[in-house]
């Protein structure tokens, strides 16, 4: 939602892993916290404000100012409020039950969660969704195998992606691969929050990525595998 | 004291002055260095992060290292160099910014296309992993009644997954004819295929070769043009220039530096040349000094500095109130040993009683706050003496009358034994006597007279005889 409660652009990300990313947003157009923090507070359609104006209302909060002191900052300034809330989102990651199992503890997925993680590298899910993150580090097109949206459908300027950072062609469609980290927790999906479910993420994706249709035990696997992505509580 | 004190402190200026001078010279050398090394390991870094991103472009695409977190922290690193590079490059001169402006271009436009790689890369993954996939689905599909088809199928399958892989290691023209060749042969064979379920996985199949070989060549079009490296051909551009210019630089400054170390030196020698000029005036001054306040022979004050030190002592005791006196000392029979003995003998004598003066006198210091002794020309002699109390000044005058008298008669030598030597005293006294120092040398003069008339040896107060 924006500052006048109309819907934005974009289908909001969540910030628990964003400081794994490599870039940030659905366009990966934003380099690293620091800088969209800026880019928030600046956005007209988000927080439409400046720095000045939030500084003055955090002084004018005695609390805030001892807890800027506490915390180790000699003023609330740009500086110690970009810092303070970087640190925030960067103490926010936690390992899931995947990374355990990664380390070797057999035991922490069952055996149809197992099935999924094989599914999900047969199938090339991890050909984008990769590295730390399950994401987070590369764009690529969305509808590999045909086009997401229909041809006499009339086509928003987001859906375009980051042809309308580039301008270049090859760039239509194309967004920053999301980190599958806590997906279970992060409904809706995609960009254009299209999806409202995992199970209809998953087939979305095998339909335009992949250009085929899972069986029913095959989407329940991977979104069995999906959800050990969760970050352990 | 005064003129080793001024020597030192001419020696410090000395010193002193240069130093400034050749601090900044080596300020500005190392400033030269300081910018020149600056752009260099600056350009090193540029060049790093390029080799180290063709190297995990070479990595990833020969699937040793198959994700991209190194190639997108590599590519963090580089967005931070480039903008250190475009701030060095803000400072720099017109040719050498195009050239920054050109690398600082090639390099977004590098990181560009690893970013495009990385998409097309994804795609390729994505398909190699599913061909082997979907011909196990395509398999476990057959009915046994077509065994002739479906082995021609699985044989094709077969080839294109081999050749795919071939193509992914090896990219061979011609292993990619024959591709396209057996994918166009499946397309044929399906088309007689009933069941629909088959004939869709093997579509996805076909498609994802298609797709593959496609996207092959658009990989290896930005791999080539990646490898190509323009960038480092700009950059080693932008390096020379920057070489050339710092060669510039430096040789224009290095001609400031000479001319900065010519003038120190040239400086350092006038003033070394003044303090040596210094040094000979000094000496020379002092000697004149000499000779012209002493007395040449008997080394005695002469009549100059004489008159100098009564004007000095009159003045003085015009002030403080203190008394004086000036006792004439003349001798007798001076001129009989000029002509009995010689010029030379005389002299001697002169030198004799000059050092008794000075020497056998004695001044009582608690009474006398100071006195000298002076030659005034010929064989006169004149003390002078200086006391606080009025009624001190004549006992004390008396007394070294008596003294100088004994000093020019008694015990003179065998030499002078034939002739009779004595001394003739004439005493003034100021203020009383006078104020003027010529009269003051007059009185005493007169009261000399006075003496010489009255039989000689002896001395005569000028207010006794008035």
């Amino acid at each position: 939602m924006d500052n006048e409660g109309k819907a934005l652009d974009y289908n909001t990300p969540s910030i628990q892993y964003a400081s794994l990313n490599y870039y940030l947003n659905w366009l990966g157009n934003i380099e690293n916290l620091t800088l969209q923090i800026d880019h928030i507070i600046h956005n007209p359609r988000e927080l439409n404000s400046n720095w000045l104006s939030i500084i003055q209302r955090l002084n004018q909060i005695n609390d805030y100012k001892s807890l800027f002191i506490k915390a180790g900052y000699a003023e609330i300034n740009k500086q110690s409020i970009t810092d303070a809330l970087v640190t925030f989102e960067r103490s926010l990651v936690q390992p899931s039950r995947f990374d355990e199992y990664l380390l070797g503890n057999k035991n922490s997925i069952n055996k149809q969660e197992v099935s999924g993680f094989r599914l999900f590298k047969e199938y090339g899910c991890v050909s984008c969704h990769q590295g730390i993150n399950i994401g987070g580090n590369m764009r690529q097109t969305f509808g590999v195998m045909q086009r997401y949206y229909n041809d006499d459908e009339v086509l928003k300027v987001r859906d375009l992606g980051y042809y309308n950072l580039s301008g270049h062609a090859d760039d239509k469609f194309l967004f920053r691969v999301p980190s599958l980290r806590n997906v279970a927790q992060t409904a809706p999906y995609f960009h254009d929050a299209s999806a409202k479910t995992l199970t209809k993420a998953i087939e979305v994706m095998f339909k335009f990525q992949i250009g085929m249709t899972p069986s029913q035990q095959e989407v329940e696997d991977i979104a069995a595998f999906l959800k050990t992505l969760d970050a352990v509580k | 004291m005064i003129r080793s004190r001024l020597i030192g402190s001419f020696f410090i200026l000395a010193l002193l002055f240069p130093l400034p001078i050749l601090w900044i010279y080596l300020s500005s050398t190392f400033e030269y260095f300081e910018s020149d090394i600056e752009s260099r390991l600056l350009l090193m870094e540029v060049r790093n992060r390029d080799t180290e991103l063709a190297k995990y472009l070479l990595t990833s695409r020969s699937h040793i290292e198959n994700d991209f977190d190194k190639i997108a922290s590599a590519q963090q690193a580089m967005f931070k160099t480039m903008r250190n590079f475009n701030a060095y490059s803000v400072n720099l001169d017109q040719t050498e910014a195009n050239q920054a402006k050109k690398v600082s271009h090639l390099f977004n436009e590098k990181i560009e296309q690893l970013e495009r790689f990385k998409t097309l890369h994804a795609k390729l993954t994505n398909s190699l992993r599913l061909l082997p996939k979907l011909s196990r689905i395509i398999q476990s599909k057959f009915n046994d009644n077509k065994v002739n088809q479906n082995y021609q199928i699985i044989t094709l399958m077969g080839d294109v997954l081999t050749s795919t892989f071939t193509l992914r290691l090896f990219g061979e023209s011609a292993v990619l004819a024959n591709e396209y060749q057996r994918v166009d042969q499946l397309k044929q064979l399906i088309a007689f295929e009933q069941d629909q379920s088959l004939v869709t996985s093997i579509d996805t199949f076909i498609r994802h070769a298609e797709l593959f070989l496609s996207l092959r060549i658009k990989e290896a079009k930005v791999v080539e043009s990646l490898l190509a490296n323009r960038l480092e051909q700009e950059l080693s551009l932008l390096d020379q220039q920057l070489i050339k210019k710092h060669q510039q630089e430096f040789k224009a400054t290095e001609q400031q530096r000479q001319f900065l170390i010519m003038y120190v030196v040239i400086l350092f020698f006038i003033i070394l040349l003044f303090i040596l000029n210094r040094q000979r005036l000094l000496k020379k001054v002092t000697k004149h000094q000499l000779l012209s306040e002493k007395d040449q022979l008997t080394g005695l004050n002469n009549r100059r500095s004489f008159i100098n030190q009564l004007d000095d002592s009159i003045k003085s005791a015009r002030l403080a109130g203190h008394y004086g006196a000036i006792i004439f000392v003349d001798l007798d029979g001076f001129k009989a040993v000029n002509d009995n003995l010689g010029h030379l003998v005389g002299d001697q004598l002169l030198q004799k009683i000059a050092v008794r003066l000075t020497k056998q006198l004695y001044f009582d210091k608690n009474k006398i706050i100071s006195h000298c002794t002076a030659r005034l020309g010929g064989d006169e002699f004149v003390i002078l003496l200086e006391s606080k109390q009025c009624s001190d000044i004549k006992v004390l005058a008396e007394d070294i009358a008596e003294q100088a008298l004994a000093c020019c008669a008694n015990d003179l030598g065998d030499k002078y034994s034939s002739l009779s030597l004595s001394a003739s005293l004439g005493i003034a006294v100021y203020p009383s006597d006078s104020n003027d120092i010529t009269e003051l040398l007059h009185f005493a003069d007169l009261a000399m007279y006075q003496s010489k008339r009255a039989g000689k040896n002896r001395w005569k107060f000028y207010s006794d005889e008035k």
